[in-house]
């Protein structure tokens, strides 16, 4: 099976993305602080966290930097930080074409 | 654990069936029921609580990593079983997020779990299919050349018993390809990771495949236990109308002129027969027992001692004889005279089928005739790695070896030599 292209990122990526910006972080501190961030919106069941976690060390968007017992602590790569970058430039457009053609119908 | 709080239930699911598993194991969840063990039945114990959900992982406990168990821990999941490539998850707490939010990583993760069970079924065929071959293959070897080859139990019982375990084997694999496929499918096309599956008609189907599977098995064996050709050398004896194991593929004429002088060898656990040329006892040496493959047969009357050492060519020298293959026969007579008008009869009979020039002689140290008979003919095309024949005589002992390898015959001359003394 080919791999999929992990640009445009999905939601729970998207999520994951945006915790590092806080730093370093295991996976259990991720799905708690998006649980807390999104009010409950957006979940991270531990089998997603656990494939976006691997999808995205896979492909050097984060790296591990240590581990205390069964937990694995994570930062955000350069790369990471471009993809999610890209990303947040993508919806910001997202956005921008969508007020354009609501105030344009106004 | 045998408590009025345990309850055993049977089902049947395959190992590529875990979406529709999850769905039954859910439902009793939901009433209460947690999943402790599997051993042919489902034990589950009873909570007393309700709203438990069951999740399944088709991979084994000790394959997955520490940090995705503690991932599972700290969500509130609970590995409470884990049998046959598949882990068992659960969780009382209601609040618990699921194991899988989105559709995207629940088919990455799926998938993955997936090509790897059909790689592994993969290989266990291809293990199972090999050891057909092989199965296959002992019973080339133990059907032999059929001359004065009495078919021990065993043979017919292997014949009977490779069929069985074929049709099991095949029909497990095409069985085994179906449920992948079904399950790639549900996996794929499902709508949601906690989306019920109906479940009833897969434990049905998998039930009566199981059952009918077993059944066919079953009775093939019961059918070899009772099978009329299975005979005991009693039996062999004293049997009326075409024989269906001793000399199952000699001649006919040859069966009927055994089972005249047919008598049963206490002492030898086997039996004789007289001939023209003298008693013919026939022995045997089953390669089944790997403690020999050759098949003795010695006889004696006034004229001659005959001995006769076979290995076919599929059998493998598990004695180390060093007998080439194809087969050899030794006389013992009790004169030269009769000796040397015995091989003299026998290569006349030999050149009846070879075509060819006649044999030639070679020098043999220790032999007082020694020639060797190369190129048969069948009919009136040579073949083309025919077998030849080698013929010694010293004094009254005479042997003939026929061989397929003309090298390794002349080079082996002077082991059949040293036999002779």
């Amino acid at each position: 099976m080919a791999k999929k292209p992990l640009y445009p990122l999905t939601e729970p990526m998207f999520y994951v993305l945006l915790c590092f910006h806080r730093g370093v972080m295991s996976g259990t501190e991720i799905s708690d602080y998006v649980k807390k961030l999104t009010s409950g919106r957006v979940g991270l069941g531990p089998g997603t966290l656990y494939t976006i976690l691997g999808a995205f060390q896979a492909e050097n968007v984060i790296e591990k930097t240590g581990s205390e017992g069964r937990r694995i602590s994570y930062r955000i790569t350069e790369k990471g930080e471009r993809l999610f970058q890209e990303e947040v430039d993508r919806m910001r457009k997202c956005l921008a074409d969508a007020d354009r053609v609501t105030d344009h119908e106004e | 654990m045998k408590n009025d709080r345990s309850v055993k239930k049977m089902a049947f699911f395959g190992i590529s069936d875990f979406p529709y598993e999850e769905s039954w194991l859910n439902d009793l969840a939901e009433r209460g029921l947690i999943l402790k063990e599997i051993f042919f039945l489902y034990t589950f114990e009873k909570t007393g609580k309700t709203g438990l959900r069951c999740r399944i992982i088709p991979r084994k406990r000790d394959k997955i990593s520490e940090e995705e168990m503690d991932l599972f821990e700290s969500s509130g999941w609970k590995v409470t079983c884990s049998h046959n490539e598949k882990t068992y998850l659960y969780t009382e707490d209601p609040e618990a997020e699921e194991l899988f939010t989105d559709m995207e990583s629940y088919q990455e993760y799926f998938s993955r779990c997936l090509g790897r069970l059909l790689l592994q079924a993969g290989g266990t065929v291809l293990v199972l299919l090999l050891n057909l071959f092989n199965l296959y293959n002992l019973r080339s070897r133990l059907s032999g050349n059929g001359s004065f080859l009495l078919l021990a139990e065993q043979s017919r019982f292997l014949e009977l018993g490779v069929e069985a375990f074929a049709v099991f084997v095949l029909g497990a694999v095409f069985y085994s390809f179906f449920t992948y496929i079904r399950c790639r499918r549900t996996v794929l096309l499902r709508k949601s990771p906690s989306e019920p599956l109906r479940y009833r008609g897969i434990r049905i189907f998998n039930g009566c495949g199981s059952i009918f599977l077993t059944l066919i098995l079953c009775l093939m064996l019961v059918w070899i236990y009772f099978d009329p050709t299975k005979i005991s050398m009693d039996d062999a004896l004293t049997w009326e109308g075409d024989h269906p194991a001793l000399m199952r593929e000699a001649f006919p004429g040859d069966w009927a002129f055994v089972k005249e002088g047919i008598v049963k060898d206490g002492e030898n656990g086997g039996a004789y027969f007289d001939t023209e040329g003298g008693r013919v006892s026939v022995l045997y040496d089953f390669c089944m027992r790997k403690t020999s493959n050759r098949i003795l047969k010695e006889g004696f009357c006034e004229e001659v001692t005959l001995r006769s050492i076979s290995r076919e060519t599929e059998m493998e020298d598990f004695d180390d004889s060093g007998l080439p293959v194809y087969f050899s026969i030794y006389y013992d007579f009790r004169s030269e005279e009769k000796a040397a008008q015995m091989l003299e009869e026998q290569v006349r009979q030999d050149l009846k089928y070879a075509q060819g020039p006649g044999p030639v002689t070679i020098g043999v140290p220790g032999c007082g005739y020694a020639a060797f008979l190369d190129e048969r003919y069948d009919g009136e095309e040579p073949l083309p790695s025919g077998p030849q024949t080698l013929y010694l005589r010293s004094g009254s002992k005479v042997v003939y070896i026929y061989y397929s390898g003309r090298a390794d015959l002349l080079e082996r001359a002077d082991f059949f030599a040293e036999q002779l003394k």
